[in-house]
């Protein structure tokens, strides 16, 4: 390909983004539900990555079946430390600072502990999804295609989970008001438990598609929740349409943004802008205010 | 604390610190008490923002790697000395310090002060990492040179002795200084910006002017220390100073030994240095014991170490203070 | 037969004491008012019965059976419901969503349907606005979506606080006329209220609080007949 080809670029950058917003719903379903950011988001999608790269390569499981165990994975760990680590700290009068410094610890903790049992090298994987479609003049993957698909199978899970479910009702009953929500009999401790799951199994399922595009390593989590954070910011954390949007708009200006900056660089204007943003629009750019 | 009691325990502490050197002789023990050292005027530096000023910043890394950086590389470049190079890497890092203290003070709510000094911190270190030709990225900034020589007092890798006097030096001024800011009505403002700020504003307690100079003091510490490093490890890499790792440690160290307390940080610092080095044979495993250290002291021992007396007291008299409040109702609402 | 029976009840919060020794009942089919002056301890009792605070001595009972000591989760399923005071709807939750997030427990959950043609009976209003945010109804309508929210749950017992706070005199009328429909649908209620003048109206018994103790019970008539109590406790 010569020169830029803005479709290709609009094309990479919703397949980018639908990946972001994976993670960034994630973060924000944590948030919203149990007013806590995790700071351990990213690890999760490491365990969802290394998980796919054993069932595929270990097991030799079909693909599906591997993507399959790595949710399954991310979502037991989750919910292990939501009941082992944050369950006590959620629970105290003052728990922003103690959730932030013990899922920081925990990041710590799982980058080093893959680091030591993996090892530091970068494990490559096959597309899970073979064959390369050309459509005027823009290449698409098929492991490209399949991720956008699954990116809008995930996100109408979760939304029709939250609107029609009667888990969905308890989420967004105590994400709105946890002390009213107890006196309908909604047991908060247990929507903390499996929304903190369902949220790293979102990261799980990024990671299970981006994993064989990159490569499995332990700080593979790093930059991803580090761009989810730039897009909760956008689009305001605990919205769920925010992050879907917030994600795409990444996604996409990163994509074009190329063009212009070279990508080494793109980061530093992110997170210069995340800062910006949040000076000028705490609440995010999408974000209702909260008074 | 009354200023003349802390000055007193910090000059009591500070001349037993001095006779380390006499006592030990390995030069490896003396290499640990210098990063000890070190990393207690940061997690001192720390403490200042978040203990005291109540903003829990996560990219005070961010600070330790500009001064080491600056100095580093002007020292290396300009040929100026040493002490020169810190002093502008100092200020360098309290310019930043402002310069990111301004959107951090519009902020309420800890994460989103997270978030900003987090992408603050990342900011820095992308820019360390991507400017290859000045820093060499990671294959790392080498040729440092060691601190010039003051008199007959004269640097060089081979011997930590006169790092750890220096050191000893940046601490107890860092320890000064954090006593006399509590001291002054500063630090009686930040009493009452800690219980409340709108009574704090409303009492006419100027918080931003307060909190810009707090982090301006911390910042210029973090970058004072980050100078000290530079010119003493004479080798740096972005992710060894600029990390996430760097502020999962200086955490730890202020946890542990008690957020908001004056010698707390100190003592943190101290403790998990000289402890983990003593617990040499985990090795590789250091920071997977810092990662869950962080994990365990939060949920046990919140206020660190220094609340454990008290703890031990009402576990031994059964304090009826938590019967009741079984369902453990937060008294914040979350959400208006 | 007593349907619900406090028995010395003692509670507070971190350890500050509220209630010294309340003894309450409540009796099939009845209107109760649990009348004081602000901080006499009545939202407490109600938080005590419900399960968010535990009692520190004494009993509670729903029918001879042991409630004190279980969950607020498992009291709601035995079918006594609090309406808390300022009615926190779910703003952000439509008026359905918000009567579904009544009927949680399994019990009430399989009934949804009828129990929600009951409400919507009841109340017409929040039938007309079945699909609107919570927090876009008036004040009136959202005390209403409170109470709604409780009768999801198809209480045996249902205890609100403060219905009338902050309503204009016409809706508080509304609000107690729906308290004695609530009760002629074989529900006890359990009415906390600082308009004594008008709890005192529609209820058949009251008890009268200060500094965490039961000072006075009796008819509703020997209360508002008393020129003492009236005067020192509820302020008429």
């Amino acid at each position: 390909m010569h020169g830029f080809n803005i479709a290709q670029l609009l094309v990479d950058g919703v397949v980018a983004g639908s990946m972001y917003a994976l993670m960034a719903s994630g973060i924000s379903l944590i948030w919203g539900t149990m007013r806590m950011l995790n700071f351990a988001h990213g690890e999760f999608y490491m365990i969802g990555g290394y998980t796919l790269f054993f069932a595929l390569v270990a097991l030799k499981v079909h693909p599906v079946i591997a993507v399959g165990l790595g949710l399954l994975m991310t979502f037991i760990l989750g919910v292990v430390v939501e009941r082992l680590i944050m369950r006590w700290l959620l629970l105290r009068a003052e728990w922003e600072m103690p959730t932030l410094v013990a899922t920081l610890g925990l990041s710590v903790f799982m980058q080093n502990f893959a680091l030591r049992t993996f090892g530091a090298g970068d494990l490559g994987l096959p597309y899970v999804v073979p064959g390369v479609f050309r459509v005027a003049g823009v290449v698409l993957p098929g492991q490209r295609i399949a991720i956008v698909l699954v990116a809008i199978v995930a996100f109408a899970a979760v939304w029709s989970i939250l609107r029609y479910t009667k888990f969905g009702i308890a989420i967004r009953a105590t994400s709105q008001d946890r002390d009213t929500a107890v006196l309908m009999g909604i047991d908060f401790p247990k929507v903390y438990m499996l929304t903190f799951g369902i949220s790293v199994a979102l990261a799980a399922l990024a990671a299970t598609m981006l994993a064989p595009i990159y490569s499995v390593n332990p700080w593979m989590g790093q930059r991803p929740m580090l761009k989810a954070f730039i897009v909760v910011v956008f689009g305001g954390l605990g919205s769920l349409e925010g992050a879907v949007l917030g994600g795409m708009a990444l996604g996409i200006i990163e994509s074009v943004g190329v063009a212009v900056v070279s990508s080494e660089w793109q980061d530093v204007i992110a997170f210069a802008i995340l800062i910006l943003v949040l000076w000028i629009r705490p609440q995010g750019l999408f974000g209702a205010k909260e008074s | 604390m009354k200023l003349k009691s802390a000055l007193i325990q910090i000059t009591i502490a500070t001349v037993l610190a001095a006779l380390v050197p006499l006592v030990i002789h390995s030069e490896y023990a003396l290499h640990v008490a210098v990063l000890a050292l070190i990393f207690a005027v940061l997690a001192a530096s720390w403490n200042l923002v978040s203990g005291y000023g109540g903003m829990f910043t996560f990219g005070h890394q961010a600070f330790f790697g500009l001064g080491a950086y600056v100095s580093a590389l002007l020292a290396m470049h300009l040929g100026i000395s040493t002490y020169l190079s810190i002093m502008i890497g100092t200020v360098f890092a309290m310019v930043a310090g402002v310069v990111i203290c301004l959107p951090v003070l519009r902020l309420r709510g800890a994460p989103y002060i997270a978030i900003a000094t987090l992408a603050f911190a990342e900011i820095v270190k992308l820019i360390a990492d991507n400017l290859t030709s000045l820093t060499h990225g990671e294959s790392g900034l080498a040729g440092i040179p060691p601190l010039s020589p003051i008199g007959a007092m004269t640097f060089s890798i081979a011997d930590s002795r006169p790092y750890y006097y220096c050191a000893l030096v940046l601490l107890a001024v860092t320890m000064v200084l954090v006593a006399a800011v509590l001291a002054s009505p500063i630090g009686l403002a930040f009493g009452a910006i800690r219980d409340s700020q709108d009574a704090a504003e409303s009492i006419g307690v100027d918080v931003t002017k307060y909190k810009v100079l707090l982090f301006m003091l911390s910042s210029a510490l973090a970058g004072m220390a980050g100078g000290l490093f530079a010119h003493y490890v004479t080798v740096l890499t972005p992710s060894s100073i600029l990390g996430i790792d760097v502020m999962v440690q200086i955490i730890a160290m202020a946890l542990i030994g008690g957020l908001g307390t004056l010698f707390g940080p100190v003592v943190g610092a101290i403790i998990l240095t000289v402890g983990l080095e003593l617990l040499r044979s985990l090795g590789d495993y250091q920071l997977m014991l810092y990662g869950a250290l962080l994990v365990i002291i939060i949920i046990v021992l919140p206020r660190g170490l220094s609340s454990l007396p008290m703890l031990i007291a009402s576990a031994a008299t059964k304090q009826p203070s938590l019967r009741g409040e079984s369902w453990k109702h937060p008294i914040k609402q979350r959400e208006p | 037969m007593a349907l619900l029976e406090l028995t010395g009840v003692e509670a507070g919060y971190a350890g500050v004491q509220v209630l010294w020794g309340v003894d309450l009942e409540l009796r099939e089919r009845e209107i109760v008012a649990l009348l004081g002056a602000n901080g006499a301890g009545k939202t407490t009792v109600l938080r005590t019965i419900s399960g968010i605070v535990k009692p520190w001595r004494g009993g509670i009972s729903l029918q001879e059976q042991h409630l004190d000591g279980l969950s607020p989760r498992e009291i709601v399923s035995r079918g006594v419901i609090h309406v808390p005071e300022g009615r926190h709807v779910f703003p952000r939750m439509s008026v359905v969503d918000n009567l579904r997030a009544g009927a949680y427990t399994e019990r009430a959950w399989s009934h949804q349907r009828e129990t929600l043609e009951d409400v919507y009976g009841l109340f017409p209003r929040l039938y007309e606005r079945r699909s609107q945010f919570a927090g876009t109804l008036s004040g009136g309508e959202q005390q209403m979506l409170a109470i709604g929210r409780g009768l999801m749950a198809r209480p045996k017992c249902l205890m609100i606080d403060e219905p009338s706070l902050g309503l204009a005199p016409k809706l508080v009328d509304a609000v107690l006329d729906l308290v004695i429909r609530i009760r002629d649908l074989g529900c006890t209620v359990l009415l906390v209220e600082q308009n004594a003048q008008r709890a005192l109206e529609v209820a058949e018994r009251a008890y009268v609080m200060e500094h965490g103790r039961i000072l006075f019970a009796g008819a509703s008539a020997a209360v508002a007949g008393d020129p003492a109590i009236r005067q020192a406790y509820l302020g008429l």
